[in-house]
Formats: C-alpha cells, sequence, structure tokens
C-alpha cells in the first residue's frame, strides 16, 4: 500500500522526447492503466517508475520519498514484464524464491511464502517444473507470483498478456484484478488494449506521443473524451467534419444545434448513440445503408449520408435493414471538437 | 532405378575425403593399441595394452602430464575471470569503436603467432619470466583471449535484457545479477569457449616452447620429442590418442553452440 507520484517527469533521448511533461497522482491501492498506442511513451514511464531509466527531468516519489535516483533493486516496486522474463536455468520455486533468497530469509519461511504465492495464482505444486515447461498463460502466473511474494508497494505490470490468446487474456485480468483487490497493492499497468484498460482500471491514463491526453474513470474516458485523439482511440467513434454556421452545425446532412462560433469543427457520434428512424425529423440525415454485419447480440450497420462520408451504426437483430435500404439517422448524443478539442456535448436525447 | 552422374563423382569424392581423413587417425588408433604388427599384415598381428602401461609409467610424461593440466586450468580460469567481464562490456555497453575493436581482435589473431611470442619471449627474457610457470601463462593467456571474449560476448548478445532487468527488479546487484543471471543463461557458449580455451592451451606449443623450455616441457612437446626422436612407434601413438580424448569432448560440445546463430552474432551482426 503506498502512494505514488511523478512530478514533471521528461525522458530524451537526443533530441526525441520519449514522454514529457507528466504529472501524475496514483492513490494507495488503486489500479491505473497507462493505455496509449505504440510509441506513445507509456512503456517509458512505467520503466521510469520500476527504476529501469532515469528520467531527464522530474521525479518519482513513493510515500513522498524522493526514488528518482533509486536503483530497481533498491525500489519497493515490482515489474511483471511482456515476455514474463522467467529464468529458465531455474524451476518455478526457484524463480518465486530468488528475491527472497537476497533478503536472507530462513529456508522454512521461504518455502512457506513461495507456496503461499503458487496458491495465489492458482499454481499449487508446480515448483519443481522448469519454466520451459509451462503454458504461456502459467509463465504469466509464476511471474506475477515472482513479483507479489516481495510485497513490493507497488506492483508495474508492461503488457503482461499481450502475448496471450484472447480467451486466456479475459481470465487473467479478472486473476490480476482479484489478487490486485485482495492485497490491496497499488498497480500500474500498461497495455494498448482500450477494451482491457476498460475492464480492468480503477483510473484510465491516455496518452499519445509522449503526452498525457486524459486521465479519468472508464466510464468518463469513454463518455466524456477531452480531445480527438481519446475519441478515436477508445472504442467506435463516428467522425465527421462539417462547419458551424449561425449556431447550427452541418456535417455530411447532420443538422445538429451548437451554441459555436461560426468555423469548421467535427461532429462525434458512438455508433450506439445514432438511432435509425423510418421518418427523418429536425437533426436527422438521410442515408443509404452499404453494408450490414452480424455479430449475433447485434449488428453493425455502415452507411453513407452523402454518399461520401461513412458512419457505423450499431442496430438490433430484428429491424428490417439491407444493403441499399434509405433510412434516417438521428444521433442521440454527441460531441463536437474543434482544433482537436472537446469544445460541445449534447446534454441529452435530443429527439 | 536411374543413378545420376553426379551421384556417382559425388560418392567418390566423398571415398576419398574418408581415406584421406580418417585413414591417418585409424593408424595411428591401431598402433596404439598394438603390441606387433609387422608388414604384411593388414591388422596388427598382436594386442594390448602394454605400451599404455610403459608410456604413462614414465617419468617424463608424468610430469609433462601433470605440467600442462596445471598450465591449461590455471590458464581457462584466469582467462574466464578476465575475459568474461569483458565479453559482457562488449556485449552490453555501447562505445564508440566496438565494432572496430572487435575486429581488431580478429586481426591479432591473424598476426604470425610464432614472430609475436618471440617477440614476448624477449621482452620475459627481461622480466625473468622465461622459464617460469607464469610466463608460460602469461604467453598463454593472450592465445586465449579471442575465442573467451568473442564466443561468450556474443552469448551474452542472445541473453534476453529482460531477465537481467528481472533480477535486479527483485533486489539483486549487478554483480550478482551476472553470476546468477547472465551467466547461467549463456552457460552452452561459456562451457564451449571455455572448454576449447583448456584444450587449445593443452596443446599449445610455440608459447610453451619458446619461454619454457628446456625447463618446463609441456605434454605436447613431449610427444613431439618421442615422435620424432623414437624408433618404438608405440609411445607416439599412445600419447595421441590420450591427447585426442579431451579435444574430441571440445569439439563435441562446442558443435553445438557454434552451430546455433550465437557465433554469427558476435561478428555484430
Amino acid at each position: 500500500m503506498a502512494k505514488l507520484e511523478l512530478k514533471g517527469i521528461e525522458k530524451r533521448y537526443g533530441n526525441m522526447a520519449a514522454v514529457s511533461d507528466i504529472s501524475l497522482e496514483i492513490a494507495s491501492g488503486e489500479l491505473v492503466c497507462l493505455l496509449g498506442p505504440s510509441g506513445s511513451g507509456k512503456s517509458t514511464l512505467l520503466r521510469i517508475m520500476g527504476g529501469f531509466e532515469k528520467p531527464t527531468a522530474g521525479s518519482v516519489l513513493i510515500d513522498g520519498i524522493d526514488v528518482t535516483a533509486t536503483a530497481p533493486e533498491n525500489r519497493p516496486t515490482a515489474m511483471v514484464f511482456q515476455s514474463h522474463a522467467l529464468w529458465t536455468h531455474m524451476n518455478v520455486f526457484e524463480n518465486i524464491a530468488f528475491g527472497l533468497k537476497l533478503r536472507k530469509m530462513s529456508r522454512t519461511e521461504i518455502a512457506r511464502k513461495v507456496d503461499a504465492a503458487l496458491d495465489l495464482v492458482g499454481l499449487t505444486d508446480y515448483g519443481k517444473r522448469s519454466p520451459l515447461r509451462l503454458s504461456g498463460g502459467q509463465q504469466q502466473r509464476v511471474a506475477i507470483a515472482r513479483c507479489i511474494v516481495l510485497e513490493p508497494k507497488i506492483l508495474l505490470m508492461d503488457e503482461p498478456f499481450a502475448s496471450l490468446d484472447q480467451h486466456l487474456r479475459e481470465r487473467l485480468r479478472e486473476e490480476v484484478r482479484n489478487i490486485q483487490r485482495e492485497l490491496g497493492i497499488t498497480t500500474v499497468f500498461v497495455t494498448h488494449g482500450q477494451d482491457e484498460a476498460l475492464a480492468i482500471a480503477d483510473r484510465v491514463v491516455v496518452m499519445s506521443v509522449g503526452k498525457i491526453n486524459q486521465v479519468g474513470g472508464p466510464a468518463d474516458i469513454y463518455a466524456q473524451p477531452q480531445d480527438k485523439f481519446v475519441a478515436g482511440f477508445i472504442g467506435a467513434m463516428n467522425m465527421i467534419d462539417g462547419h458551424v454556421s449561425s449556431g447550427v452545425m452541418d456535417a455530411a446532412g447532420f443538422k445538429v444545434r451548437v451554441p459555436l462560433p461560426d468555423g469548421e469543427a467535427t461532429l462525434a457520434v458512438r455508433p450506439e448513440k445514432l438511432a435509425i428512424a423510418a421518418q427523418g425529423g429536425d437533426v436527422s440525415a438521410s442515408a443509404k445503408i452499404t453494408r450490414v454485419v452480424h455479430f449475433g447480440a447485434y449488428r453493425t450497420v455502415e452507411a453513407t449520408t452523402d454518399g461520401v462520408n461513412r458512419v457505423k451504426i450499431h442496430a438490433d437483430t430484428e429491424t428490417v435493414l439491407e444493403p441499399g435500404q434509405h433510412i434516417f439517422l438521428d444521433p442521440v448524443h454527441f460531441s463536437v471538437f474543434k482544433d482537436g478539442h472537446d469544445v460541445f456535448r449534447s446534454a441529452a436525447v435530443l429527439r | 532405378m536411374k543413378i545420376r552422374a553426379s551421384t556417382i563423382v559425388g560418392s567418390i569424392i566423398m571415398l576419398v575425403l574418408i581415406a584421406y581423413v580418417v585413414m591417418p587417425i585409424a593408424t595411428v588408433f591401431l598402433w596404439a593399441f598394438a603390441e606387433k604388427w609387422t608388414y604384411p599384415a593388414l591388422l596388427p598381428t598382436e594386442w594390448g595394452l602394454r605400451y599404455w602401461h610403459t608410456t604413462l609409467a614414465r617419468a617424463d610424461v608424468l610430469s609433462a602430464l601433470r605440467l600442462s593440466l596445471a598450465l591449461s586450468v590455471t590458464v581457462t580460469l584466469l582467462s574466464a575471470v578476465i575475459c568474461l567481464p569483458a565479453a559482457y562490456a562488449f556485449a552490453r555497453m555501447e562505445f564508440v569503436g566496438r565494432r572496430t575493436f572487435m575486429m581488431s581482435f580478429l586481426a591479432i589473431n591473424a598476426f604470425p603467432r610464432f614472430g609475436l611470442i618471440v617477440m614476448i619471449a624477449t621482452l620475459f627474457l627481461s622480466l625473468r619470466l622465461v622459464g617460469t610457470f607464469w610466463g608460460i601463462v602469461l604467453v598463454q593467456l593472450l592465445n586465449t583471449m579471442l575465442i573467451m571474449i568473442w564466443l561468450p560476448s556474443a552469448a551474452f548478445r542472445g541473453v534476453d535484457r529482460r531477465l537481467e532487468e528481472a533480477a535486479r527488479d527483485v533486489g539483486a546487484g549487478p554483480v550478482r545479477t551476472f553470476i546468477r543471471i547472465t551467466i547461467p543463461q549463456a552457460a552452452p557458449a561459456i562451457g564451449a569457449a571455455m572448454l576449447l580455451t583448456f584444450v587449445s592451451t593443452f596443446y599449445e606449443t610455440e608459447g610453451a616452447w619458446l619461454v619454457g623450455a628446456p625447463k618446463l616441457r609441456t605434454m605436447p612437446m613431449v610427444m613431439l620429442q618421442m615422435i620424432t626422436g623414437q624408433i618404438v612407434v608405440q609411445y607416439g601413438a599412445v600419447l595421441s590418442v590420450l591427447l585426442w580424448v579431451p579435444s574430441f569432448i571440445a569439439l563435441l560440445f562446442a558443435r553445438r553452440v557454434l552451430a546455433s546463430n550465437q557465433f554469427a552474432k558476435g561478428f555484430g551482426a
């Protein structure tokens, strides 16, 4: 249980800034996801927290103590690597016991702790196995056990499930969440998968090009993206360029009332916030269906409003919808972005 | 079934090669276990281990064997202590001219060895190192540098950095990480390099002769003397077979490592 603070972190490689101007406070027991595409600096930031990279500027504080210059072996942090990084010349027990042995614990104490850690990750009796004889999921569990057995103040996870298949990833994600809750351990989790971040995190930190775009709870990040990048990166979003004149925005057939000055702007509507109607209303755009894809529980409909702009709509499975058919689309909830930033958000249902 | 001309030609070349490579070795082997072998007989007429007993009972052979083993072990261990950290530095640290430096090792190895050793022997003479155990160790150590830096360096490069970071993460310092994680991970290549070093030191003659002789005589020097100066062929044959064993084991072991792409990586590939 510990608080982690980053103050004005910057990391440069030559002229290139991998991360810059990062300030972040992570509360005790919180699970925070660093989310961003590759090259966004999220892994660099995690490695700075773990002590594997020295920031060019700024400081890292754990429980108020400055650890910026502290080597990884002297930090109360533990890292789970994407590649698992198990030592193949040791068996599972020895892998987990390595850190404890360095702490000069008695043999019985070590055995007790390792067994408890193996129980926690569901690998009881796997101690004598070689890591090479474990599946990818089991290897990652060992890596997690190796970290938590040391009772670190902060647990760092660098895309821990990236090499696993979807099904296993979801299961391990749940398990990690449960273990994290049970131990109350402050955790920072790096991922490029937005579904993973939304599913697991207390708070999500969205990053791009070495900077933080937005910090917030999963629901906030999804419903109220503050800039165009977050809006496009988290979930699916229809982005339609248009322009505002005298308080009405025209974007490829959609006409919505917005209290904005005249000029260019972008209308952003989620696929599930577009309603399909047989009759047109004030704000409706008429559209022609180009494709319908079934996903079992729902369908996605692709349509063009003005023959050029494509939009995606989530639809139920009952209504008759076929390619070529003319429909009307109502934006139930939308945002407007100007110069990449969120400038207007529709308050409620418009119809 | 039609047999192609290329197959026949290939087979003939192979037979010639086998005869050329295997025959001399087979002859030496046969001589080592022959007590009598007179001209018309295709195989020895009397087999036995008599010459093994007499060869191994000779005082000069025993003392040479003892000296050679002591030299090889000392040189190999010293070389490991000096070269392994250097190899690690080459593998992990980026510094200007790293590649050039690695290539310069090759260049030194290509330099006529004998001339180099004569120079060193002259230097050792004034340092009163000629005719001493440590004098031979020093001159032989030079020969081992290439293989003891190059091979392990390639292997160290093959060790995932994350494995080292994970060790640092759980509380091991840099030195402990190197000894407990990096070296075991690179163990096959290091083992092969040490074996090759051991064997090449065991067989090394020029340095040992120029610096050690006539006071100190190693196994190969004794063998050379027995082969050239004796009428009884068996002494030389027995010693050859005896000395062949360690190099054969080393080669078997090294083959696995050399066949992997780790050796190629040593060239900075």
